[in-house]
C-alpha cells in the first residue's frame, strides 16, 4: 500500500489540477478464476476531463482494463502483483498519464494512447517473463518502459512527431522492439546485462536513436528509413553484435564497442551523404563490415580498431560515387580491406600500426 | 580530363583524417595506405574504370610486404622504409605511372611491367638490397637507381620502343641485364668500386 500511495502521489504531482472524478479499487486476492475478478472502468465522453483511476490487484490471472476517452488530463494507475495478470489501458485524451506496475511472472501490460498529445505512459515490470506493449499516436508524448528481471519483452510503436521513448531493461534474455513512424522523435534504449536483443525500426526524418547494451552476447539492430537521423549504438562487453541498415540520406551513425571481444558491427547504407563511424577499442577478434549499396554517393565512412588484435574491418561498395573511407587499426594480426567495384571519385585511407597487419584494397 | 583533388590531413579518430574535395566533371579515385610496424602486408589490386586513379602506399618497419598490381591509368607512389621488406609489383595495363622509394637494408623489389606506355621509376637505397625486374610490352620506360653497397640489380628486358635508365652508386654493386628487344635506349651508369655490369643481348 505504501508503494501505491507513493505512486499515486507521484502521478498527481505530474498532472496537477486533476481529480475531477476518481474511482479507486483495491483488490487483494489469489484468484483461481480470472473471469471472476475482472475490473473494468469506462468513462463516457464528457466536457470535463481530469479523470483518475487507480487499480490494485494482487494474485494471479487478474485482469484490469481502463478506457478513458473523454476530456483531457486523464490519469490511470494499475498495480498488479502476482503472475499471469493482465492490464490494458486505452487512453485517448491529451496530456494524460498512465502507469502500469506489475511485479511477478508472466504478466502483460498494454497501453494504447490514441490521438494523444503531450501524454505520458509508464510501464514498469519486475520479475520474470513479463511483456509490455505500448502504442502511441500523437505528438510530444513520452513513453517509459522499465523492466527488471529476465525473459521480459517490450514492444512500443509510436506514430507521430516529437515523441520520446525510454526503454530500460535490467537482466538477461530480454527483448525490446521499438518502432517509430514520424519525425524528430527521441529513442533511448538501455539494456544492462546479457543475451538481450534490441530492435529499433525508424521511418521518418531527424529522429535520434540511442541504444546501449552493457554486457555480453547482446544484439542490436537498427533500421533507418529517412533523412537526417542520428543513431548511436554503444556496446560494452564481449560477443555483441550491432547492425545498422540505412535507407536515406544525411544520416549520422556512430557505433562504439568497448572491450568488445568477438563482437561485430555491420552497417548497410543505401543513400547519399551519410556519415558512418564505427569504433572497436580494446578488442580481440572483432569485425566491422560496411556495405555501400549500388548507386550511393558522397558517403563518409570512418572505422577504428584500437589496441586490438585479430580484428577485421572491411568496406565494400559498388557503383558508388565519391565515397570516402578512412580506416585506422593499431595492434597486431589485424586486417583492413576496401573493395570498390565500378565506383568513381572514391577515396580510401588505410592506416595500420603494429605487427602482422594486413591491408587489402581492390579497385575494379 | 584532368581531375583535381585537394587532400588535407586533419584528424581521424584523433590521429588521422583526410578530407577529399573533388572537382571536375569526371571523377577519379584514390587510395592511401600507411602501415607501420613489422611483418605487415599490403595487397593492392587496382583496375579502375575511371580516367585516372591515385595510389599512395607507405610502409615502414621490418619484414613488411607490399603486393601491388595495377592496370590502366594509375598513378602510384610507393614508399617502403625499413629492412627485410619486399615489394612485388605488377603493371599490365596502359598509361600507368609508378614511383617506388625503397630504403633500408636487405630489401627486395621484384616485379614486371607489361602492357603499353607505362612508366616506372625506382629508387632503392641502403645495403644488401636486391632488384629483380622484367619488362615486356611496348613503349614502357624504366628509370632505376640503386644507392649503397652490396646491392644487386637484375633486369630481363624484352620490350620495344622503350627508354631504360639504370644507375648504381656505391661499392660492391652488381648489375645484370638480359635484353632481347628492338628500338630501345639503354643508359647504364655505375659509380663506385668493386662493381660489375653484365649485359647480354
Amino acid at each position: 500500500m505504501l508503494k501505491k500511495t507513493l505512486l499515486v502521489t507521484a502521478m498527481g504531482a505530474l498532472v496537477p489540477g486533476m481529480a475531477m472524478a476518481e474511482i479507486s479499487y483495491d483488490y487483494h486476492h489469489v484468484n483461481p478464476d480470472y473471469h471472476k475478478y475482472q475490473l473494468e472502468f469506462k468513462w463516457e465522453p464528457t466536457r470535463d476531463g481530469g479523470n483518475i483511476s487507480k487499480t490494485w490487484q494482487q494474485g494471479e490471472k487478474n485482469r484490469s482494463k481502463v478506457l478513458q476517452s473523454s476530456g483531457g488530463e486523464a490519469m490511470s494507475t494499475v498495480v498488479q502483483f502476482g503472475r499471469h495478470n493482465g492490464a490494458l489501458v486505452v487512453q485517448d485524451p491529451s496530456a494524460s498519464v498512465s502507469s502500469v506496475l506489475q511485479h511477478g511472472t508472466a504478466n502483460r501490460a498494454g497501453v494504447l494512447m490514441g490521438h494523444a498529445d503531450g501524454s505520458v505512459s509508464i510501464v514498469q515490470q519486475t520479475g520474470t517473463a513479463n511483456s509490455a506493449g505500448v502504442a502511441v499516436y500523437g505528438e510530444d508524448n513520452r513513453q517509459i518502459i522499465l523492466q527488471d528481471g529476465e525473459f521480459h519483452s517490450a514492444t512500443t510503436v509510436t506514430s507521430g512527431d516529437s515523441n520520446r521513448i525510454n526503454s530500460v531493461q535490467v537482466g538477461d534474455n530480454n527483448e525490446v522492439l521499438i518502432g517509430i513512424f514520424g519525425d524528430k522523435n527521441k529513442i533511448d534504449n538501455d539494456q544492462g546485462d546479457s543475451w538481450n536483443l534490441a530492435t529499433i525500426d525508424v521511418v521518418g526524418d531527424h529522429n535520434f536513436v540511442k541504444n546501449s547494451q552493457w554486457k555480453y552476447d547482446n544484439e542490436s539492430g537498427v533500421w533507418i528509413s529517412g533523412d537526417g537521423n542520428y543513431v548511436l549504438v554503444q556496446q560494452k562487453g564481449i560477443n555483441n553484435t550491432a547492425s545498422v541498415d540505412i535507407d536515406g540520406g544525411w544520416n549520422l551513425v556512430a557505433t562504439d564497442q568497448y572491450k568488445a571481444f568477438g563482437s561485430d558491427i555491420d552497417v548497410v547504407v543505401n543513400g547519399n551523404e551519410n556519415r558512418i563511424q564505427a569504433t572497436q577499442q580494446y578488442s580481440l577478434n572483432d569485425s566491422i563490415d560496411v556495405d555501400l549499396n549500388h548507386g550511393s554517393s558522397y558517403n563518409d565512412i570512418y572505422l577504428l580498431q584500437e589496441a586490438s588484435g585479430g580484428n577485421k574491418m572491411q568496406v565494400e561498395m559498388s557503383e558508388n560515387n565519391s565515397a570516402f573511407v578512412a580506416m585506422y587499426q593499431t595492434g597486431w594480426n589485424n586486417q583492413g580491406g576496401v573493395y570498390m567495384y565500378g565506383s568513381q571519385g572514391d577515396a580510401a585511407v588505410i592506416k595500420q600500426e603494429g605487427e602482422n597487419n594486413k591491408a587489402v584494397s581492390v579497385v575494379y | 580530363m584532368k581531375t583535381c583533388y585537394s587532400i588535407k590531413p586533419v584528424c581521424l579518430f584523433c590521429t588521422l583524417t583526410v578530407s577529399v574535395i573533388s572537382s571536375g566533371a569526371t571523377s577519379a579515385g584514390e587510395i592511401d595506405i600507411e602501415q607501420g610496424g613489422q611483418r605487415g602486408s599490403v595487397l593492392l589490386q587496382v583496375s579502375p574504370q575511371t580516367p585516372r586513379y591515385d595510389v599512395e602506399l607507405r610502409q615502414s618497419g621490418i619484414e613488411n610486404k607490399l603486393d601491388v598490381g595495377v592496370s590502366n591509368a594509375v598513378d602510384a607512389l610507393i614508399h617502403q622504409h625499413g629492412s627485410f621488406g619486399l615489394i612485388d609489383l605488377e603493371l599490365n595495363g596502359r598509361n600507368d605511372v609508378v614511383i617506388i622509394d625503397q630504403a633500408g637494408s636487405s630489401n627486395t623489389l621484384v616485379g614486371s611491367m607489361s602492357g603499353q606506355s607505362n612508366n616506372t621509376r625506382v629508387d632503392q637505397n641502403g645495403r644488401d638490397n636486391n632488384i629483380d625486374f622484367g619488362i615486356g610490352g611496348r613503349s614502357n620506360n624504366l628509370d632505376m637507381h640503386q644507392g649503397g653497397s652490396n646491392n644487386t640489380l637484375s633486369l630481363d628486358h624484352s620490350t620495344n620502343n622503350s627508354q631504360l635508365t639504370l644507375r648504381q652508386s656505391g661499392h660492391s654493386n652488381h648489375m645484370r641485364i638480359d635484353h632481347s628487344s628492338s628500338n630501345i635506349g639503354l643508359n647504364i651508369s655505375q659509380d663506385g668500386s668493386s662493381g660489375s655490369v653484365v649485359v647480354t643481348d
